[in-house]
């Protein structure tokens, strides 16, 4: 687990005013939540974040960069690339990061991907997932090349983003 | 307290160049 990660979720405890003690998992490595905080980290080579809620939350970073055309066809199926408009790098990282945040946030492995779809797409920052009847919605931020999804079910996300055009804070209801 | 209006504040932060090393575990798309 890295220190990174968890110095993000400590941070988003201090600021959601939660607390966690520990960090367990289970045996399959899914965070358990802490008298009723939840808990979801991300880390990729160059960021690292975190989250806590009072409800199930999953967070997912990824780094835009090319992939190939058989790897836009794995993450989703030709109904939800019609939501999409193009189909391009930008929107596979934006539905890569939304499902694995989903499915996170459930507490399943990738295993569950294919279970798992994107329902409506709202704007740049907004979009609604299902998985198992349950619909999910979904926060994306980009930032300097990378992308952050968060799926969980509040409406109101103040993401914080520091080392980036000197650090700033974005809010942003959906 | 309703949990719907509960604002969630996640956090991002950089990782130096020099400690790329730690990681949680997250699956690659590669």
């Amino acid at each position: 687990m890295s220190r990174h990660a968890r110095a993000a979720l400590k941070l988003s405890c201090e600021k959601s005013g939660l607390a966690l003690n520990t960090l367990p998992k289970d045996d399959k490595g899914v965070p358990l939540p802490v008298d009723g905080v939840y808990w979801s980290l991300s880390h990729k080579t160059a960021i690292a974040g975190g989250v806590a809620s009072p409800q199930p939350v999953g967070l997912d970073l990824e780094t835009v960069r090319p992939v190939s055309r058989a790897l836009l066809s794995k993450v989703a199926d030709e109904a939800e690339w019609r939501l999409a408009g193009d189909k391009n790098e930008r929107a596979f990282f934006r539905f890569w990061t939304a499902k694995e945040a989903v499915l996170k946030a459930v507490g399943k492995g990738m295993a569950g991907l294919s279970r798992c779809k994107i329902l409506n797409i709202f704007d740049e920052a907004r979009m609604t997932l299902t998985y198992e009847n349950t619909r999910w919605p979904v926060a994306h931020i980009w930032f300097n090349g990378h992308v952050a999804a968060l799926a969980s079910g509040q409406s109101d996300v103040a993401w914080t983003i520091r080392g980036y055009r000197h650090g700033r804070t974005e809010k942003i209801t959906t | 307290m309703d949990p719907t209006e509960t604002t969630l504040y996640p956090v991002i932060l950089p990782v130096p160049d020099c400690d790329q090393s730690a990681t949680d575990g997250n699956r690659s798309v590669a």
